[in-house]
C-alpha cells in the first residue's frame, strides 16, 4: 500500500487512538496514544491487509521538554510496505513509561531493554529490563539523554574540528573575536581572552563608580543591584563564577548566522577556565 | 533420566576394557538418580565466539536447557558519539561497527543524509558504490566461510579464505587507501575516482575468486563431517525469524526471500540482476549454503557492473557546512550480515539529533536462545558459528 | 626460577636465555574488535608471524606468554582482561595493538570505553594505527623481541614485585549470569 493509503486505513481502524500521521521522504509515521500502542501493533501484525510481520527496530528519541518518545518500525515482507509507530511516553523526563510490545513481537524484547538502558524508559509487562543490556551493570545515568554529557568532551574539546573555509579557529571553541586567519594556539587565545575580560571588568568597575556618583538610586534598590544585574558585564562575572549547564548562545545556533559571533560571556567563561561551550550542538 | 544407556546382546563378547564392559547401566523410573543442572559460562573471551559474546548456558548433561546471551562487552556508545560529530565525521566512525563490511555501513549513512538534503549523487558514483559494496560483501562472507570451518575443526579453509581476502583487500586498498575501514563514501558520492587499472584488476579477481569458491564447495559444503554436524542443527522457522527481526543469509536460509536490494533498491541495484539464494530447512547447513551462494551472486553482480560504469564526476559539491534539514528518515541497506538501517532525526544543525543504527546482528543474536534450547553442546558451536554476527554490530 | 630472578646472570647465559624467550612467544588470542581481523590476517599465510617465533596456538592464558590486546577495551570487559592477564605466568609481555587499546582511539569521548589498555595492565609495545597494517604488527613484534633481548629478569621481577597479583575472588553463591565479571 502507498503511505497515504496506509495512513487512511490506520485512521479508519484505530480511530481516535491515532493522534498524528506524517508522511515525509515517502515514509509514514503514525503517532498513537501510549496505551494504544500494543493494540495498534497487534492490529498491524494480524490484519491481512497490513501484515507487518517483520519487526525492524524500536528506538527511543529524546523530545526535549516533552519527554521521550519511542519509535517502532515495522515492515511487511508480503506487501513491501513500512510503518513507523510513534508513541510519546507519559511521565515526562522523570519517569517515562510505556506498555511493552513483547506480547506482540518477540523481537521487541531486546530493543526495549536497550531503550531502557539508553533512556530510562520503563516498559510495563516486560519480562526483565534488568540487568542492563549494553552498559556496565552499575552504570549511573542513561547515556542517550541529552543531559548526559560526554565527560571527555567537557574536559577537553576536540581541537581538530575545522570547517572548510574557516581559518585557524576551531569551531568547537568559542571564538574570542580576534582576527581569525592566523593559526593561534589555544593558550594564546585563552590568554588574550583573559586579558580582554580583565580590561572589560576594570572598565565596568570604573563606569559603575562613575555612574553611582552621578545618579541617585531608587528607594527600594539602594545599591542599584537591579540595574547592574542586567548589564552584560555583570553577566560576564556571573558566568565565570557559576559553571552551570546553561548553554550560552553558541555561534551557529541562531538561524542564518554562520558567522562567528563575539560572545563576551562565553569568552570570559573560557578565560575563567570553564569548559568552552560547544558550537553547533544543541544540548 | 530413565534411559538405558547400554545393553550388550546375548552373543557379544565382554572384553575387558572393550565397548561392552562397564556400560551396563540401567536407570528406570525417577527418584534413584538425581542430577543437577550445570551452569556454564562461555566467554566473553573464547575462541569459538566471534569476539566478545558471552553466553551463559544451563546444561542438563550435554543438553542445553536455557541459554542467555550477555552482550555489551563491545558497547562503545556509537549513537551518543554520533550526536557529537557532524555528518561527515560520522562516516569515519560508522564503518567500525560491522568491522568486516565497512563500506556498506558508510553507505547507509551517506544515503540517509543525501536523502534528507535531497542531494543528487552522480551516476558514476552510484555504480561504483554498487561495485564496492559487492566486493565488501564478498570480503565479509569469506571471513565467515573460513571461521565457520575453523570452529567445526576444519583448519585449512580459513587460510584459503584469508588468501582471498588479502587479494581483495589489496585491490580495494588501491582505490580507497584502507584495508579494513575504507572511509570511501562521502555525503554526495565518493572520496575520489577509481585508479587506472582497477576495473581490469577487478575482472581478473572475479575469475580468481570464482574458481576458489569451487574449492570451498568441495572442502566444506561437500564434506561429510561438515554435513553431519550442520544438517538439521538449529532449524529456524520463518515466522519466528521474522518476529525477531532476523535478516540476511540467516533469514534466507529459512526460505524468506527478503532482500533490500530487491525489494527496495538503492544505488543502482534496480538495474542489475540480484540473485538471492534461498534455503529450505533453515538449519546451519542451509545458512552456510546461502552464504556461499551469496558470494557467487555478488561475483555475478560485479561482472554486470564492471562494463556499465559511466564516465563522469564521483561527488557533488557540498555547501560549506553540511546541515540536514529538520525531519526524520529511515534508510535501510542490505549489509552482508543482514538488513542494516539508519534512523536519522535531524533538528537542522550540523550534528544529528538522534542517529539510531539498526544493526542486523543485534536482531540475529536475539533469537539464539530460541535456537539453542534443546541443542547439545557441540551443536551450540555449529549454531553460533552459523548465525553470522559481528559483536561490534551487536553492541555498537 | 629462584636464582635467575635474584641474581644478575652472567652475560653469555643471559644472552642465551633471552634469545630462547624472544623466539618462542606463545600468543594468547585476545582479539576484541576490528584489530583482531588484522591480527588474524597477520597470522595467515601472507604475513605469517610464526616465522618470527610467535605461535598463535596457546590453549589458554596459563600457557601463554604474550598477550596482544587488539581492539577496543570497554569498561565492561576491563575486569575480564585483568583476570586473564593475571592468569598468565611470568615472564609475560603485552602488545597493545591499534589505537583503541593504545589510548581509546576514535572513541576517546565515549562513556563506556577504557581509554587505553595500559590503564588496566602494563604494556610493553604500542602499535599505532586504525587498524594497523599487518606489517606494523610484525614491526611491533620485532621491537618487542629487541626489548626482550636486552632484558634483565632480575630487574623485571623486582619491579613486578611491587604490583599486587589479584587472582579470582568473588562470591561462589551468586549465579554466574548475574556476575558482572
Amino acid at each position: 500500500m502507498q503511505p497515504t493509503d496506509l495512513a487512511n486505513y490506520l485512521n479508519e481502524k484505530l480511530g481516535a487512538q491515532v493522534t498524528d500521521t506524517k508522511i515525509s521522504y515517502d515514509q509514514l509515521t503514525v503517532t498513537v496514544e501510549p496505551d494504544a500502542l500494543p493494540g495498534a501493533a497487534r492490529l498491524c501484525k494480524d490484519d491481512p491487509e497490513l501484515a507487518f510481520d517483520f519487526f525492524d527496530f524500536m528506538a527511543g528519541v529524546d523530545e526535549r521538554e516533552a519527554g521521550f518518545s519511542v519509535v517502532t518500525h515495522l515492515y511487511s515482507v508480503a506487501h513491501r510496505h513500512h510503518l513507523t509507530l510513534r508513541a510519546l511516553a507519559p511521565g515526562g523526563r522523570q519517569s517515562p513509561r510505556l506498555p511493552t510490545l513483547t506480547g506482540v513481537y518477540r523481537g521487541a524484547n531486546w530493543h526495549e531493554r536497550e531503550a531502557y538502558d539508553m533512556f530510562g524508559i520503563e516498559f510495563d509487562g516486560h519480562p526483565g529490563l534488568l540487568p542492563r543490556i549494553l552498559t556496565v551493570e552499575n552504570f549511573e545515568g542513561f547515556p542517550l539523554r541529552k543531559e548526559f554529557l560526554l565527560t571527555s568532551r567537557e574536559a577537553k574539546p576536540w581541537p581538530g574540528a575545522k570547517e572548510p573555509g574557516e581559518g585557524g579557529k576551531a569551531p568547537s571553541e568559542a571564538e574570542p573575536g580576534t582576527a581569525g586567519d592566523l593559526p593561534i594556539s589555544t593558550e594564546d587565545r585563552a590568554a588574550a581572552a583573559k586579558a580582554k575580560a580583565e580590561r572589560a571588568k576594570e572598565k565596568a568597575a570604573a563606569m559603575r563608580t562613575q555612574k553611582a556618583e552621578q545618579r541617585p538610586l531608587p528607594e527600594d534598590d539602594p545599591h542599584g543591584a537591579a540595574e547592574l544585574a542586567g548589564t552584560a558585564i555583570a553577566k560576564d562575572a556571573a558566568a565565570g563564577a557559576v559553571q552551570g549547564d546553561v548553554a550560552a548562545g553558541a555561534p551557529g545556533d541562531l538561524p542564518g548566522s554562520d558567522e562567528p559571533v563575539d560572545d563576551p560571556a562565553a569568552e570570559a567563561a573560557a578565560a575563567e577556565g570553564a569548559p568552552p561551550t560547544e558550537e553547533g550542538t544543541d544540548r | 533420566m530413565s534411559e538405558t544407556l547400554a545393553r550388550p546382546g546375548p552373543d557379544t563378547r565382554m572384553l575387558p576394557g572393550g565397548p561392552g564392559e562397564g556400560m551396563l547401566v540401567e536407570v528406570r523410573g525417577e527418584g534413584d538418580l538425581r542430577t543437577q543442572d550445570m551452569n556454564l559460562n562461555i566467554g566473553p573471551q573464547h575462541p569459538a565466539t566471534h569476539g566478545v559474546l558471552r553466553v551463559v548456558i544451563d546444561l542438563d548433561g550435554e543438553k542445553i536447557v536455557r541459554a542467555t546471551p550477555v552482550i555489551g562487552y563491545m558497547h562503545r556508545g556509537f549513537e551518543k558519539l554520533a550526536e557529537a560529530r557532524d555528518y561527515r565525521q560520522i562516516i569515519a566512525l560508522v564503518n567500525r561497527h560491522d568491522w568486516l563490511s565497512a563500506f556498506c555501513n558508510e553507505l547507509g549513512v551517506a544515503i540517509a543524509v543525501e536523502k534528507m538534503m535531497k542531494l543528487e549523487v552522480p551516476e558514476r558514483a552510484q555504480w561504483i558504490r554498487v561495485l564496492m559494496a559487492e566486493w565488501n560483501r564478498i570480503l565479509n562472507h569469506l571471513m565467515f566461510i573460513g571461521s565457520f570451518g575453523l570452529e567445526l575443526g576444519a583448519i585449512t579453509p580459513v587460510f584459503f579464505a584469508f588468501r582471498e581476502r588479502e587479494d581483495i583487500q589489496n585491490l580495494l586498498e588501491s582505490a580507497t587507501g584502507g584495508r579494513l575501514h575504507f572511509t570511501y563514501n562521502r555525503v554526495g558520492g565518493l572520496k575520489e575516482d577509481l585508479p587506472r587499472g582497477f576495473l581490469k584488476a577487478s575482472q581478473a579477481m572475479v575469475a580468481n575468486v570464482r574458481t576458489r569458491t569451487r574449492e570451498y564447495r568441495d572442502l566444506l559444503e561437500g564434506n561429510e563431517i561438515f554435513m553431519a554436524r550442520t544438517k538439521g542443527v538449529g532449524a529456524l522457522p520463518p515466522d519466528v525469524a521474522l518476529d525477531y527481526g532476523v535478516s540476511g543469509p540467516t533469514l534466507h536460509a529459512s526460505g524468506v526471500p527478503e532482500d533490500c536490494r530487491v525489494s527496495e533498491p538503492y544505488c543502482r541495484y534496480d538495474q542489475v540482476d540480484v540473485h538471492v539464494p534461498l534455503g529450505t530447512r533453515g538449519d546451519s547447513f542451509d545458512r552456510f549454503a546461502c552464504l556461499l551462494g551469496r558470494v557467487v551472486a555478488s561475483l555475478d553482480i560485479i561482472e554486470q557492473v564492471l562494463d556499465r560504469i559511466p564516465p563522469g564526476p564521483v561527488n557533488t559539491k557540498l555547501p560549506k557546512t553540511v546541515k540536514a534539514p529538520e525531519g526524520e528518515v529511515y534508510v535501510r541497506t542490505e549489509n552482508p550480515l543482514g538488513q542494516g538501517g539508519y534512523y536519522l532525526v535531524s533538528d537542522g544543525k550540523k550534528t544529528p539529533w538522534r542517529l539510531k543504527m539498526r544493526t542486523p546482528s543485534f536482531s540475529n543474536i536475539q533469537m539464539i536462545p530460541y535456537l539453542l534450547e534443546g541443542a547439545l553442546v557441540p551443536d551450540m558451536i555449529a549454531i553460533l558459528g552459523s548465525v553470522f554476527f559481528v559483536v561490534g554490530d551487536v553492541d555498537r | 626460577m629462584g636464582l635467575i630472578d635474584k641474581t644478575e646472570v652472567p652475560q653469555p647465559l643471559k644472552f642465551v636465555l633471552n634469545w630462547g624467550r624472544k623466539y618462542s612467544l606463545w600468543v594468547f588470542n585476545f582479539g576484541l574488535a576490528c584489530c583482531a581481523i588484522e591480527f588474524i590476517a597477520t597470522s595467515a599465510a601472507r604475513h605469517d608471524f610464526i616465522r618470527l617465533g610467535v605461535i598463535p596456538f596457546a590453549h589458554g592464558p596459563r600457557q601463554a606468554d604474550l598477550l596482544v590486546v587488539a581492539g577496543t577495551l570497554t569498561d565492561k570487559m576491563a575486569p575480564a582482561i585483568r583476570r586473564l592477564y593475571d592468569q598468565m605466568p611470568e615472564p609475560k609481555y603485552v602488545i597493545s595493538f591499534g589505537s583503541c587499546s593504545n589510548c581509546g582511539g576514535p572513541y576517546w569521548d565515549s562513556y563506556s570505553v577504557t581509554k587505553g589498555v595500559d590503564q588496566i595492565i602494563p604494556v610493553d609495545v604500542y602499535v599505532p594505527g586504525c587498524p594497523p597494517r599487518p606489517e606494523a604488527l610484525l614491526d611491533g613484534i620485532v621491537t618487542l623481541q629487541k626489548q626482550i633481548q636486552g632484558e634483565s629478569l632480575k630487574e623485571r621481577y623486582a619491579e613486578r614485585a611491587r604490583l599486587p597479583i589479584v587472582v579470582g575472588g568473588g562470591d561462589p553463591t551468586r549465579h554466574p549470569a548475574d556476575d558482572p565479571m
